[in-house]
C-alpha cells in the first residue's frame, strides 16, 4: 500500500468523514457494504437563468466498490438516503472514485 | 408629455399578471436579481425580466412604437430526468401558449411576440434533483406619443 492509499484508507475509516452505506448494482442483486465520504456542494448552477443547486457526491474506496456505473444505487444507512449514481470518476491513481449522485425516484 | 407608468412598467405588470392568472400552479415572480434556490423553493417557477427597448420614431407621425424586449425563466424540477425534462417542456409550452400573439388591454400595449427560448437541465453535477430552466425571449410592442413613453 502506498502512501496515498494508507492516506485514504484512514480518512474512510475516520468515522467523522464517512458513513456506512450500501451498493447495489444496476442489474440488481445483493446489496454490498461500503463506506463513503459524502459532500453536498451548493453552487450557481451553469442553466438557463440563474439558479442555485445542490449537488451530491461520494468518495468510495475503489478497493470496496471496484467498478461503479451509472444506474447504480447508494444507500447511506442512518439517516436512511438512497441516491442513483450518475457518474463515477476514477482519481488518477485509481484508488477511488468520485461518485455524482441523483435522488432516487 | 409624462404620466404616471412607463410604457415598460406597465407592460412588464401586465405579462406577470397574464402568467399568474394563465399558470396557475407556477409561482411567477419578476425583476429578481438573486439565483433560484431549486432545492428550498418551490417549482414549477417564473421569472420575468425586463429587457432592452428599441424606439422607432418612423413608423407613425408624432408616436414613437417601442419594441421592448423582455425574458421569461422558467424552472421545474421531477422525479427522474425524462420527467423533469417534460416538466420544462410543458411550462415553456404554457409560457408560450399564454404570451405569444397576446394583446393586453392596458392603453399603449399591443402584440406580445415570441423569439424563442434556451432549454436545457441541469447536469448531475450540479444538481442531485432532476431540474432544469429556460429563458424563454419575446418582445411586446408598445406605442406613445414621441417623448411620452407613459401607459397612462
Amino acid at each position: 500500500m502506498n502512501a496515498f492509499a494508507a492516506a485514504l484508507a484512514v480518512l474512510h475509516a475516520d468515522p467523522n468523514l464517512s458513513t456506512a452505506a450500501e451498493y447495489q448494482p444496476a442489474a440488481g442483486g445483493a446489496w454490498v457494504p461500503v463506506g463513503i465520504v459524502l459532500s453536498r456542494p451548493q453552487d450557481v448552477v451553469q442553466g438557463f437563468g440563474q439558479a442555485r443547486a445542490i449537488a451530491v457526491s461520494a468518495s468510495v474506496l475503489a478497493a470496496d466498490w471496484p467498478a461503479p456505473a451509472r444506474g447504480d444505487k447508494l444507500r447511506r444507512i442512518s439517516p436512511a438516503a438512497t441516491w442513483r449514481v450518475e457518474g463515477a470518476e476514477p482519481d488518477a491513481l485509481g484508488l477511488s472514485w468520485q461518485l455524482s449522485l441523483a435522488v432516487a425516484a | 408629455m409624462s404620466g404616471t407608468i412607463p410604457l415598460r412598467e406597465a407592460a412588464m405588470a401586465a405579462i406577470t399578471t397574464r402568467l399568474a392568472a394563465q399558470l396557475p400552479a407556477a409561482v411567477v415572480e419578476r425583476a429578481r436579481r438573486a439565483p433560484v434556490d431549486t432545492d428550498i423553493e418551490a417549482l414549477p417557477r417564473l421569472v420575468v425580466m425586463a429587457g432592452d427597448v428599441a424606439a422607432d420614431e418612423t413608423a407613425e407621425p408624432f408616436r414613437t412604437h417601442y419594441t421592448i424586449g423582455f425574458g421569461v425563466m422558467g424552472y421545474a424540477a421531477a422525479a427522474t430526468d425524462l420527467e423533469a425534462e417534460q416538466a420544462l417542456s410543458l411550462l415553456h409550452a404554457q409560457v408560450v401558449a399564454a404570451l405569444a400573439g397576446w394583446t393586453p388591454t392596458d392603453p399603449g400595449l399591443a402584440d406580445v411576440r415570441e423569439l424563442g427560448a434556451d432549454i436545457a437541465l441541469f447536469d448531475a453535477d450540479d444538481s442531485a434533483r432532476p431540474t432544469g430552466s429556460f429563458a424563454a425571449r419575446f418582445t411586446i410592442l408598445a406605442v406613445g406619443p414621441t417623448g411620452g413613453p407613459f401607459s397612462s
